[in-house]
């Protein structure tokens, strides 16, 4: 029953993956899939159709229209799966399908990700039995996505249908890494106090210094994960603190020598316990003499040892999931410096400012020190600062990697894991010569690795020349932009030339269905009449791309595609219109073949339909175009001449059947054509 | 019957003279001195003829006339980032210092101080600078030599780096020798304190306010500066001369937050100020100078603070070090 087996992962917007990951059970039919927006299908788009070879190769991506919440999948011996997408919060019926997305086990083990489902009813603790899956497979685990549906009979929603079932969609949630693991963190008040001087003071300027009683704090508080999350969410994170008046000295010190004045020399620390005569003199501020300091978030929470300007205490709280509060503070900060958090492979949204998030690179959040407090600012992807920061946190992880047991890969963080998905995709990608990479830097959607691991296998099932095309036309990107009209394009032997990610997108918006797209990007785009039904489009797109069940996949069949364009026939809603469209393209493709039908039609005394065959020749050769029903119709009278001359070619000499004349007019001829039979 | 001083400043372009007179006046008002809470000195501008007539009654004819004083411009522009000071005039600013405290530090009779500052290009002219006319250059030479007390204000730089250290060892060696000095007091004030505390950050001003760690500040300064020894020779000796060293820093320390004054943010040399306020009151929130009345009230009182120091204090050799 593929309609169980099939797996259907829904972003929640207008992304459907389609694919059968549960490799012992077999894979499925060839599928038509179709969108509507209205329960009747009245008016479908054919969004793809799936050979049974696709099936564990890569699936199908498809795109809905906008608007379209309604999805059906066709086979061939008519059974269908209908699919309504639901925003409402799912009940407890139905299932979740939890997609495990893991690396392989070895380096360059193929396949490099293994793709596994684990399914569970939808009534049971869903958040633990997630949990221990994602547990169990461990630091090979790079994503898992959560699907929930529900299988019901279309008639229990509203829909009318017997033998066809219907699964409700809710969006599919990213169950690792999980929202649950990013980095929330919010500033603490600065506290200014004045207070009265306990202590006379031996001079003015010193009773200052009493009354302030030393400066405010800076502190951040982190709201920690869950403990389960806690290694994923730490890893790759560092505490940076920036001394802009150090950087500020160290620039005034350049300008300083290029002046040809002399420059400042700070007070070290050894200057200041030589003047005090205290040799354990220790200042509240960052001993280093650089201007940034660095620390590992993990080594700071771990504790055990003094860090330079930043300290760390935990907090037992109310975190998320009950995880706990850690405190960092800064006390080597003063006004004007920056404090922060930064992480180099950090995703869209995993460190976030709370309560109000400033934006900018997703790499980093700093805070600077105010007169009225700490201030979340907006820190641009191209600020020199943060280049900077980056410099030190990357020679600061370098150094920590070489002491540290690279072989741990319990300590690899979400974002390490995909790079190394990634790196072993493009490793892929290069074995079979494919020049495109992927991007490590790229945010992933929910639907991301199954589409990155979809186009892997797309390059991987090209010809070279297939590949070189896909390369030329943006790769991953155009792949993402319409995936199902460049799975189809990249089959070709002959491609369409002139597409960009751009151009796919916008046409994918503007022509929902493929048949239409398609055929527009091999410049046949007036093969197809407008406003096709669902079956022509699937006819149409039968005979163009040759998808079928007892085919290689997508292999296409340009002669023919030239054959009607020769002949000026378009598709339209013709019955059987695969037959028809070839045994009219046969017929009609040569033009002395119809004149040669047109003489025998006025030697028999038929002249309307010599005349309906003049007719079309004289419109083809102006290059208008004649709908299949009346070339259907023609393509007849040519035959039935052709059986005549070829009798009269062999030495007989047939009798001719000669008619009453008809009423004058091409289509009356043609009507009186088809109440006498046509065959 | 007020008491009459006459102090003059030289130093190098840049060293932060027009800034120390700036904020002078500031520095009294808020006490960010380094003598003892009880002195409450008072520090009030007052115009040239105040000074000569001694005299705090205005006379007619200046009675609207120096509402905006030469003191008032000074500060506004010191406020505004500073500008270097011109080198066409000598600017003389006029104050009258009362102490109103109790005990052996109260001198109820006021002091009437004359503060002649000019462009650090007469005493060490650059490359880069004008010709000065002779005038300018004899009215300041005038100046120097009818002082009581000479402020040599220095900045806390690499000396031995610095291009005018020929040029100011010359003028003190001359000034040494210039049979018609009045002075018998020189002040050796080391600006721009602030700037070497940038590594401690909030913990800056912690450190500054120890006498100890300005001792040691001074003394390092004084010995990468060697032409300085002139001044020893004369200390103690025939003309009873007494050279006094200090650390001085007009930007200070940022209020409550303790660390320097010195907005990173903003381009050149700038405190810290809020935004949307402009004038001196954008900067009084953070800004407190830091001991540039010490060597004003050192030439005027006679005795040193805790931040001031001799030269045997410097060279290790007075018992007062210890007690800092």
């Amino acid at each position: 029953m593929w309609r169980q087996r099939l797996d259907i992962f829904w972003d929640g917007q207008r992304t459907l993956a389609l694919d059968v990951f549960d490799a012992e059970g077999g894979g499925a039919p060839e599928l038509a899939v179709f969108a509507a927006r209205d329960a009747d299908f009245g008016q479908a788009w054919l969004l793809d159709a799936i050979s049974p070879a696709r099936w564990r190769r890569g699936g199908a991506i498809v795109e809905l229209p906008v608007g379209c919440a309604l999805a059906s999948l066709r086979a061939p011996d008519g059974s269908e799966l209908l699919i309504s997408l639901v925003k409402d919060p799912p009940d407890e019926a139905g299932e979740q399908r939890l997609l495990l997305i893991e690396r392989a086990r070895a380096v360059n083990e193929r396949p490099h990700a293994a793709f596994r489902i684990a399914q569970h009813a939808a009534r049971a603790d869903l958040e633990r039995l997630t949990r221990e899956e994602i547990a169990a497979v461990g630091a090979k685990l790079v994503w898992a996505i959560s699907q929930r549906r529900q299988t019901t009979a279309p008639d229990r929603v509203g829909l009318v249908g017997d033998s066809r079932l219907l699964i409700r969609l809710w969006p599919a949630q990213i169950a690792y890494p999980t929202q649950q693991s990013r980095l929330v963190v919010e500033a603490l008040e600065l506290r200014t106090q004045m207070r009265l001087a306990p202590l006379k003071a031996p001079f003015a300027i010193m009773e200052h210094w009493l009354s302030e009683a030393g400066a405010p704090m800076a502190t951040l508080r982190l709201r920690l994960p869950s403990p389960d999350q806690i290694d994923a969410a730490l890893a790759g994170v560092s505490v940076v603190l920036v001394m802009h008046q150090r950087r500020r000295l160290r620039a005034l010190n350049l300008e300083q020598s290029k002046a040809g004045g002399g420059g400042v020399d700070p007070l070290s620390l050894a200057d200041i316990r030589q003047a005090t005569g205290w040799p354990q003199e220790r200042p509240d501020a960052a001993l280093t003499a650089a201007p940034i300091v660095v620390h590992s978030l993990r080594e700071l929470i771990s504790g055990g040892q003094r860090f330079d300007g930043v300290s760390a205490r935990r907090r037992n709280g109310n975190g998320c999931n009950g995880g706990d509060f850690l405190e960092l503070d800064f006390f080597g900060a003063a006004l004007g410096d920056d404090i922060g958090l930064v992480s180099p492979s950090a995703d869209s949204g995993e460190l976030t400012v709370r309560p109000s998030d400033p934006g900018g690179a997703r790499s980093v959040r700093l805070f600077r020190i105010a007169r009225d407090g700490l201030v979340a600012r907006k820190v641009e992807d191209d600020d020199p600062l943060l280049d900077e920061i980056m410099r030190i946190v990357a020679g600061t992880w370098n150094a920590a990697a070489s002491a540290a047991d690279r072989s741990s890969e319990s300590a690899l963080s979400a974002q390490g894991r995909r790079e190394l998905l990634l790196a072993e995709f493009n490793a892929d990608l290069a074995a079979v010569n494919y020049s495109g990479r992927l991007r490590a830097s790229k945010n992933w959607e929910v639907l991301e690795p199954i589409m990155l691991a979809a186009f892997v296998m797309l390059v991987e099932d090209a010809t070279p020349a297939g590949r070189a095309y896909l390369h030329g036309i943006g790769g991953y990107e155009a792949f993402r932009a319409d995936p199902s009209l460049v799975s189809a394009l990249t089959r070709l032997e002959e491609f369409a030339p002139g597409l960009d990610e751009t151009a796919l997108r916008e046409r994918r918006l503007a022509v929902p269905s493929i048949a239409y797209r398609f055929i527009a990007a091999c410049g046949l785009a007036r093969l197809l009449a407008p406003g096709a039904n669902a079956q022509s489009q699937s006819a149409a797109w039968r005979l163009f791309s040759h998808v079928g069940a007892d085919s290689a996949p997508g292999l296409p069949t340009p002669p023919f595609a030239r054959r009607l364009t020769e002949a000026r026939i378009f598709l339209d809603g013709s019955p059987d219109l695969e037959r028809a469209a070839r045994r009219a393209a046969q017929t009609l493709a040569s033009e002395a073949m119809v004149e040669r039908a047109a003489i025998y039609c006025e030697a028999a005394q038929r002249p309307h339909e010599g005349e309906a065959l003049r007719a079309y020749l004289v419109r083809r050769r102006e290059g208008a175009w004649t709908a299949l029903a009346e070339a259907s119709v023609l393509a007849k009278i040519v035959d039935e001449a052709d059986g005549y001359w070829r009798e009269v070619e062999r030495g007989g000499r047939p009798e001719l059947e000669t008619r009453p004349p008809e009423p004058a007019g091409v289509l009356a001829r043609v009507r009186s054509f088809f109440i006498r039979g046509g065959d | 019957m007020a008491e009459k001083l006459k102090l003059c400043l030289v130093g190098p372009r840049g060293a932060g003279k027009s800034s120390l007179v700036a904020s002078l006046a500031d520095c009294v008002l808020q006490s960010a001195y380094g003598y003892p809470p009880q002195l409450r000195a008072a520090l009030q501008p007052i115009s040239r003829i105040e000074y000569e007539e001694a005299s705090a009654a205005a006379s007619r004819f200046e009675l609207l006339e120096n509402l905006v004083s030469d003191y008032e411009r000074l500060r506004a522009e010191f406020a505004a980032g500073g500008a270097p000071t011109a080198a066409s005039e000598v600017f003389d600013y006029h104050f009258r210092l009362t102490l109103d405290g109790e005990g052996a530090e109260a001198n109820r009779t006021p002091r009437l101080l004359e503060i002649s500052d000019a462009s650090g290009d007469l005493c060490a002219p650059s490359l880069a600078s004008r010709p000065l006319s002779f005038t300018l250059k004899e009215k300041f030479a005038a100046k120097l030599l009818g002082a009581d007390a000479i402020l040599l204000v220095l900045p806390l730089a690499r000396l031995s780096d610095c291009a005018w250290s020929g040029d100011i060892a010359r003028l003190l060696e001359r000034l040494a020798q210039a049979r018609e000095r009045k002075a018998t007091r020189f002040i050796v004030a080391f600006s721009k304190y602030e700037r070497l505390f940038v590594p401690f950050g909030p913990s800056a001003f912690t450190f500054a306010c120890d006498p100890a760690v300005a001792l040691h500040v001074a003394r390092k300064a004084a010995q990468s500066a060697p032409w300085l020894n002139v001044l020893r020779r004369l200390d103690g000796g025939e003309s009873d001369a007494k050279t006094r060293f200090t650390v001085v820093s007009a930007f200070g320390f940022v209020k409550n937050f303790q660390n320097p004054n010195i907005d990173p943010h903003q381009p050149g040399e700038r405190r810290f100020r809020r935004d949307g306020l402009e004038g001196a009151q954008a900067h009084r929130e953070f800004w407190r100078p830091f001991l540039t009345a010490e060597p004003i009230l050192e030439a005027a009182l006679g005795h040193g603070s805790a931040f001031t120091f001799s030269f045997a204090q410097l060279d290790g050799t007075d018992a007062r070090q210890e007690d800092a």
